[in-house]
């Protein structure tokens, strides 16, 4: 049975590689989180640092998660002390560079909950790149930044 | 006297003087400035325009007086600031529980969304934060005149999914005991340095 379930795993990863989805190699995301918001808010925001060992350049195009309908990505932006958000079609991570998302910039905008978002506890949230690259993470949720 | 007393009334004359003159210097020098928070020179009355809590009730012309008061003007559809400022004050509220309570500040925020943040919702939001926090909602013809007394600017955009979007001022006010913006805190908010600026703030005030 335990072979059995192996074989599967093999297989299904197997699946992956081959498919139009490929694992995004040179690509680490660290620190993600997801800020812990009322059980009555219909958003909140994901704050990660995705780091490129390269080669290239990459583009992070947009994020799924199951536990929310939509997630766009945007930027803060204060302008003479107003804070305005705008929407971002790509963000690009340099070769060998990193890109922090992170309170008061960029962000991960988490709409629609599917459910009340939890006090605790992950979510996981699927990055995608340009090159059909994705990168799973489990974002923590949490009331302040980690150190 | 003997060369040995001369020198130790030398000493003690010596070490008086530095005492006194710290004492001088501890009593009469300016109290050190504020490091984040920008002083209001000429302190702007709020203005008493119709406010309701997040409980339902009216809050009189008395809401900001005999205490102080910190103030941020959000609303509940906001992903990134207004939950990182509340979160901030909350860690800069409970920096400060070892003050007296007459000396502790209220943290408010006024909601610049009055088109969905009803009372209720500010109620399910606010002091999920703190449970101390209080949420504010103003109709929308009295926002104006409140937020021209803080020099907040606030603006509707569309935005996505989200219906619209407000694009908001977010600093942080201090609200003096006499109703009147005393000091403003410009982003970036960080906790440690908001409480100590309180402090700072708290003795000039008490100091002058």
């Amino acid at each position: 049975m335990k072979i059995a379930a192996l074989c599967m795993l093999a297989l299904l990863s197997a699946c992956g590689r081959t498919g139009p989805e490929a694992p995004a190699e040179g690509l680490a995301v660290r620190g993600a989180w997801i800020r812990a918001v009322p059980p009555s808010a219909s958003m909140t925001a994901g704050y990660l640092t995705i780091e490129n060992g390269g080669p290239g350049d990459a583009a992070l195009l947009g994020a799924e998660s199951g536990h929310f309908g939509m997630i766009q990505m945007h930027a803060t932006v204060v302008v003479d002390g107003v804070a305005r958000m705008r929407q971002q079609e790509r963000v690009v991570v340099p070769e060998g560079g990193r890109v922090r998302f992170e309170p008061g910039g960029l962000h991960l905008m988490l709409m629609q909950p599917t459910e009340a978002i939890p006090a605790s506890g992950t979510l996981p949230i699927t990055l995608r790149f340009d090159g059909d690259r994705v990168l799973v993470v489990d974002a923590e949720v949490r009331t302040d930044p980690p150190n | 006297m003997s060369r040995g007393t001369f020198l130790l009334v030398a000493v003690v004359l010596a070490l008086a003087a530095a005492a006194g003159g710290a004492w001088v210097a501890a009593r009469f020098a300016p109290p050190p400035e504020p490091v984040q928070a920008r002083l209001l020179q000429a302190p702007r009355t709020v203005p008493a325009v119709p406010m309701i809590d997040h409980s339902g009730s009216p809050l009189g012309d008395d809401a900001f007086r005999g205490h102080w008061t910190l103030v941020f003007f959000g609303f509940t559809h906001c992903p990134d600031v207004c939950p990182t400022t509340l979160s901030t004050l909350a860690r800069a509220s409970r920096r400060l529980d070892d003050l007296r309570v007459s000396n502790r500040p209220s943290v408010m925020m006024i909601s610049v969304d009055p088109g969905r943040d009803s009372p209720e919702q500010l109620a399910r939001y606010v002091p999920h934060f703190d449970p101390s926090f209080t949420g504010v909602s103003v109709a929308a013809e009295h926002l104006p005149a409140l937020t021209a007394a803080f020099g907040v600017a606030y603006a509707y955009v569309p935005a996505g999914d989200a219906d619209y979007s407000v694009d908001h001022t977010a600093a942080v006010f201090l609200v003096d005991p006499e109703a009147r913006v005393a000091a403003v805190f410009l982003t970036p908010h960080e906790a440690e340095t908001m409480a100590e600026d309180y402090r700072r703030i708290l003795d000039a005030r008490s100091a002058g």
